[in-house]
Parts: C-alpha cells; sequence; structure tokens
C-alpha cells in the first residue's frame, strides 16, 4: 500500500550548480535565461564536418585543477563538469565546510547520479587505444558510468546511498525524483543529485544521421521547428531532508513531493500517439505527489524543437492538465543552453526551483513562429511572474524514457 | 521506512537466469549443483585479450526464446529480453495477461550495449562522423536493452535503467522493491545484464583474479499479499537492499559463472534460493571498485522461501 507523505520524511532543495554554455554557474544560466540570452556557439571541440549542424551548447574556455579535488589524475570531461557543478551546489547550500573538506567518508550523504552518455570522451579514446591494440586502463576506468560515482565518494565523502541512472535524455530529471526518495526513505540527510554529459564524436554523428539534430535553428514548440542542437555541461541539485535542512537553517529553494518515470513501450525513437507516454509521467508524479493536476501553475517542458515531440509533450500536459493547462507558464530552456543530453534535465530542475522560488519564469528562448498545434502560454514576450504552488518539469529521451519530478514551494 | 510490515512484504516469485553453467532458474541451479564447466576459451569473439578462458553464455541462443525476429539487437538486450521471458514463465505469469500500467522494469547494467557502441564508434572514426550506424546508434544506449524490453513486452509502468558498476543490478532490485513497496505496480521485472565483449575484456586486469562473465537474471518482484492471492510459488522475500559507496563484501570471490558484473547481484540471489536454504537469510553484493570496475558496493537481503 502507498505511504502516506504525513509519516515519512520531506525532501527539499537547498542547493544548486551549474555548468552549461551560458557560463557563470547558476547565476549566469539564471539571468542569462531571464534576459532571454544564447549561450550557443559553432563547434570548436573536433572537426564538425558531416554533421547536420555545427552550432551546439558547448561548454567554452573551460579549466579545471585537479588538485583543487585533492585528485592526482585528470577525470573524464562529463565528470568535471559534475564535480564542479557539485562543488558549487554544495557552496550555494552552505555545506562545504562539511562536505568538501578532505577523504572523511560520511554515510549520511548519499549520491544519485544520472548520465546518457557518461564518460564519451574517454570511451573515444579508449576504444582508439584498443583498436590500435593498446589498450589504455586509464581510459577504460573514465569511460565507465560507475567511475563519477566513485569520484564523487572520494572527493566529496559521500558514501551513503549511491545509485546512477541512464534513461537517455530524461536521466537528469529521474535522478532529482530518486534522489528525493532516498530521503523520504531516511536512507540520506543530504543527497547529491546531478546529471552530466560532455559533447563527443559518436552521440553527435548518430544524433545527426537520426536527424534529431535540426539543419537550421532550434525553435521550441513554434511552427518553423525542424530538430533540436546539443549541448554539454552538468547540473546538480543538494536535496535534504527538511528536518535537517531546518536545523541548519538553510535557504530551501522548494520541495519535492513526487516524482515519476516510465517508458512509451512504443518505438525507440518516435513519441507514441498523443504523447501517451509523457501524459502517464506527467499522471504518475502528480499522483505520487498527492498534488492535483489544476494546481500546477508552471512546466519546465522538455521542449526541444523536434516536430513530432513538441506537439506530443502539448497533447500530454493538454491531456492530465485539462482546462488547466492553458493557465500555467510552459517553458523550454533548449532555445538558449541546447539540449544538454543527460544534463538537460538536471540543469531544467535547477530552474524549475528557481521559478517555484522567485515565483518568476523565464522565456522561451528563440521562439519562432506560433504553431496551431502547441498552443500554450510558452512565455514568448519575456520574464514573467507567476503564481506557482506547483510546478512540473519533464524530460523524455530516445528509447521512450520518460521522467517527471514535481516542485512545490517551501513554505 | 523500508520496514516489512504484513502490509508491503515483497517477494520474488520468479527468476529467468541466463550463465554459463545454465539457463533458465532449475537449470542454473542443476549446472551449479552438479558443477558445470561454465569457463573456458570463448567461442563468440575473435579477440579476448589477456583472458585465455572467460565464462560466455556458451549455449544461449535467442531466437529459442524470442517470438518476434528483430533485425538487429546488441547481445546484451537479447540477454535482457530473454531473461524476462524466462523470469515471467518462472513465475506462471503471461505478460499478455497483466495490466500494462502495473507491469514495470527495472535494469542494472555496467556497461549496457559495449559491443554496439563499438561497431558505430569504429566507423565514425575510421571514416568519420557522417558515416555511423543511425540504426546501430539506437542500440548503443545503456537504456536500450529496458526499451525493447517495454516495447517488446508492452511495459508501461515505472521503468529505470542503472549503470553503476558491480553494483548496477542491486540498484535495479532496490528501485524494484520500492515500487511494490509503494504500491506503485503489481508486478516488477528487477534484475541485471551485461554481455562479454572484446573491447570490454581488453580493458580489465588479468592481475585482479577475475574471471569475465556475461548473463543476465531478471527477477519477478511483487507483494506477498498478490502472490498468496494467486497461489504462486514463493521463492524468497526481498527484505531489502542497500548500495553504498562503502558497502559489500570484502574479500570477493568470483562464482563459477564468472564475474558478470551488472549481472552479478541478481544471479547471486538466484543460486542462493535453493531448497535446502529454505528460511535462512542470505546477503549479496559486491565490494566497490570491485575488480577494478568503478563503483559503489552492495548488500541486499532475501529470506529464502519453502515453496521449492
Amino acid at each position: 500500500m502507498a505511504q502516506t507523505q504525513a509519516c515519512r520524511n520531506r525532501a527539499v532543495i537547498t542547493g544548486l550548480g551549474a555548468v552549461t554554455c551560458l557560463g557563470g554557474g547558476v547565476e549566469g544560466l539564471w539571468e542569462g535565461l531571464l534576459a532571454g540570452r544564447r549561450g550557443l556557439s559553432e563547434f570548436a571541440k573536433f572537426d564538425p564536418t558531416g554533421l547536420r549542424n555545427t552550432l551546439c551548447g558547448q561548454v567554452r574556455d573551460w579549466t579545471f585543477t585537479p588538485a583543487e579535488f585533492g585528485l592526482d589524475q585528470t577525470p573524464d570531461e562529463a565528470a568535471q563538469f559534475l564535480l564542479v557543478a557539485a562543488a558549487e551546489a554544495i557552496a550555494d547550500a552552505g555545506l562545504s565546510e562539511r562536505l568538501y573538506s578532505g577523504a572523511e567518508r560520511r554515510p549520511e550523504v548519499g549520491l544519485s547520479l544520472a548520465s546518457n552518455f557518461a564518460g564519451a570522451v574517454s570511451w573515444e579514446q579508449y576504444l582508439s587505444s584498443v583498436l590500435a591494440k593498446e589498450p589504455s586502463p586509464e581510459q577504460f576506468a573514465q569511460f565507465s558510468f560507475g567511475n563519477a560515482l566513485s569520484l564523487c565518494r572520494d572527493v566529496f565523502g559521500a558514501a551513503g546511498p549511491a545509485s546512477q541512472l541512464s534513461m537517455a535524455c530524461a536521466s537528469g530529471t529521474a535522478c532529482i525524483g530518486l534522489a528525493a526518495e532516498m530521503i523520504r526513505d531516511g536512507q540520506a540527510g543530504v543527497v547529491i543529485a546531478g546529471g552530466y554529459d560532455s559533447l563527443a564524436a559518436s552521440p553527435l554523428s548518430g544524433l545527426s544521421l537520426l536527424r534529431t539534430i535540426t539543419d537550421d535553428d532550434l525553435y521550441p514548440f513554434s511552427a518553423n521547428r525542424s530538430g533540436t542542437l546539443f549541448g554539454e555541461g552538468a547540473g546538480v541539485l543538494i536535496v535534504e531532508s527538511l528536518e535537517h535542512a531546518r536545523a541548519r537553517g538553510a535557504r530551501c529553494y522548494c520541495e519535492l513531493p513526487g516524482s515519476w518515470q516510465n517508458n512509451n513501450a512504443y518505438h525507440l525513437t518516435a513519441p507514441d500517439e498523443g504523447g501517451a507516454g509523457m501524459a502517464r509521467v506527467l499522471a504518475g508524479a502528480l499522483g505520487k505527489a498527492d498534488v492535483a493536476p489544476e494546481c500546477v501553475g508552471h512546466i519546465n517542458a522538455h521542449g526541444t524543437g523536434t516536430e513530432y515531440h513538441d506537439v506530443a509533450e502539448t497533447q500530454a500536459i493538454k491531456s492530465v492538465l485539462g482546462a488547466a493547462a492553458y493557465e500555467a507558464t510552459v517553458v523550454s530552456i533548449k532555445g538558449a543552453v541546447s539540449h544538454l543530453m543527460g544534463a538537460a534535465g538536471s540543469v531544467e530542475g535547477i530552474v524549475a526551483a528557481l521559478s517555484v522560488f522567485h515565483q518568476l519564469v523565464p522565456p522561451t528562448v528563440n521562439y519562432g513562429e506560433p504553431d496551431p498545434e502547441c498552443d500554450l502560454d510558452y512565455v514568448v514576450d519575456g520574464r514573467r511572474e507567476q503564481s506557482i504552488d506547483y510546478a512540473a518539469s519533464i524530460s523524455a529521451g530516445i528509447g521512450g524514457d520518460n521522467a517527471c519530478i514535481i516542485l512545490g514551494r517551501a513554505d | 521506512m523500508g520496514s516489512s510490515g504484513a502490509d508491503n512484504r515483497v517477494v520474488i516469485t520468479g527468476a529467468g537466469p541466463i550463465a554459463s553453467v545454465g539457463i533458465g532458474r532449475e537449470d542454473f541451479l542443476q549446472g551449479l549443483f552438479e558443477g558445470r564447466e561454465g569457463v573456458g576459451p570463448s567461442e563468440r569473439l575473435a579477440d579476448t585479450g589477456a583472458f585465455a578462458a572467460v565464462a560466455e553464455c556458451f549455449d544461449f541462443a535467442a531466437e529459442d526464446f524470442l517470438v518476434s525476429k528483430k533485425t538487429y539487437l546488441d547481445r546484451c538486450a537479447e540477454l535482457v529480453l530473454c531473461g524476462c521471458i524466462l523470469a515471467l514463465g518462472d513465475a506462471g505469469l503471461d505478460y499478455q495477461q497483466i495490466d500494462s500500467e502495473r507491469l514495470g522494469i527495472s535494469l542494472g547494467t555496467a556497461f549496457g550495449c559495449l559491443e554496439s557502441m563499438t561497431n558505430h564508434s569504429a566507423r565514425v572514426q575510421a571514416k568519420g562522423v557522417r558515416f555511423g550506424s543511425p540504426m546501430i546508434f539506437t542500440h548503443t544506449m545503456a537504456n536500450a536493452p529496458t526499451s525493447i524490453a517495454c516495447i517488446e513486452y508492452g511495459i508501461r509502468g515505472p521503468a529505470a535503467t542503472w549503470c553503476a558498476g558491480s553494483a548496477s543490478g542491486a540498484c535495479a532490485l532496490e528501485f524494484a522493491l520500492r515500487r511494490v513497496r509503494e504500491g506503485d505496480t503489481d508486478i516488477m521485472l528487477a534484475g541485471g545484464a551485461d554481455a562479454l565483449s572484446s573491447v570490454l575484456l581488453a580493458g580489465l586486469s588479468p592481475e585482479s583474479g577475475i574471471v569475465p562473465g556475461e548473463g543476465a537474471c531478471m527477477l519477478v518482484l511483487e507483494p506477498y499479499e498478490r502472490a498468496l492471492t494467486r497461489g504462486a510459488r514463493i521463492l524468497a522475500e526481498l527484505v531489502s537492499v542497500s548500495v553504498t559507496g562503502s558497502a559489500g563484501d570484502e574479500h570477493a570471490t568470483t562464482p563459477a559463472y564468472g564475474h558478470t558484473f551488472g549481472a552479478s547481484v541478481p544471479l547471486s540471489v538466484c543460486a542462493g534460493m535453493t531448497a535446502e536454504n529454505a528460511g535462512r537469510t542470505l546477503r549479496a553484493g559486491p565490494a566497490a571498485d570491485e575488480f577494478g570496475v568503478r563503483g559503489p558496493g552492495a548488500e541486499v537481503v532475501i529470506v529464502c522461501g519453502d515453496g521449492q
């Protein structure tokens, strides 16, 4: 039988950290979005000849000093993004002294990580070494999914409950929901939750050949949309029990009352008719959160700018929220930061948390021409003050995976 | 909290192991009981690097179990699809008779579809980004086996894929346990899978004493009361699952079917559910970073049933 929320711990978000193409961590992300800035640039990491588009959300001017994290070796690039975002989130939560001070193991601190491609850059290097008959054990360790868990355990002393999801582009949302479950179950007092990914040749090749990547530009929910653009980075959220947060006087951005994750069970790449899988994931998350659909004032949408996805997501929102769908603000941030793959849901979760906290919604950047089939309030005319008791953040990915978290005002 | 009161006990009513020593629960247990040889030279891989012998699923052919004829399946996805069917059959369940929204899946895989990743990435590296394979690419992702199982068996309930090294299968069991305990679903298919490939073996250290293996094991989890109502045979109660940065056995040994990474915890659970162990509490789980495979440790606790 379902357990009631009343007898369980409540999970709140107390710290945020981000690495995106907008630069400047969470402040750069939030201020950039509110100002309608775009962080995309021409691809510079490797020769992009042959890709459908050379515009991407790459992290620019990146430097990483292993010694600052107590590391002897330079970790995989995506793990670097994760570590830097985690350090920012930990500092933002006011936990730096306890969580970022050496090798002490802390069983009350958990990890809920997620990635689509994990060590994608290290994978390319490892495969090259294998094909050259000189396999590199270092690159083997760096590309594996479990690497980031071990790194975060060693760097932050997070020795409590640990998990790592890979649910394609739904990963970064799902791991936030799972972190809240660790808190509600009393497994941990604090959980470092986050998604991360970096741009590499093999995933971009596949996404280009599938024509998921547009040869034009990324126009979320617009009539002239023709595909998405990809980027890299990390989003990390400190999820904490309300009791733990109150005891130390921490600022709470919002509460995480429930989440859901599922699969369309339809097709590896095409969304199902009417967005049925996304509708189930939104309804499931609202059910777990015990929140009525009409109480949702804001949705941070997946909004990739692909032809079929955006209309399916719009239909899913309308089917679950009914008439209330037209009262909610629905925002896609992908026009500003691109589609960050496994990091997308975590960065979008951060933005959703800030929207709830500030009761303020950034615009859907790079909105194009109106589409009669995408007829919700996509906040196309600049930032908007919005009364938000509850928000939802939805993600979907290749393979038909979906994830949704509900965010509520922290009283 | 994870109390196991009568109203939220979760039991294992079916298991679908695929391992070098046997395929299907009875054959797998028989293989272990009689000491069937599970380690030898690979029959499938051209290059096994420093490993003269591996624990390959020598007798496994997906077409023996699958109704549909896919044009392309990664070895890991084959193992998962067949593991699901074996587990459901062992539990006396027909997926077509289960409410699809009350059927969920939770899969752990340390390395996912490494062979397909190699096929796609080697083309990209040799010829450029325009020459990857879009069809193979969709089968390279770690979540592809779970997704394909969802499509094949109409699984519309909770779904998750876990990639946490050798603890991946334990992560999968923990999520599934929570879903059933919280009443989110009636049936969870939960377990793990990993396939051997040349590119994987090239990265493993022979000095660790590991015998690399491959396999899968899906378990059927359901509420105790539901299992009683439908007269299901109860193999064990799943009491608790803990995956932490430091949990697990300190003395890792390789079982007769090799170290199977994401499949190792579910296979250990299956191996423990014997008539001899009825009533006993068993613990299974890898140590953190075991055999040099990065990731947390785990401990799964089951109480074996007596309804063998």
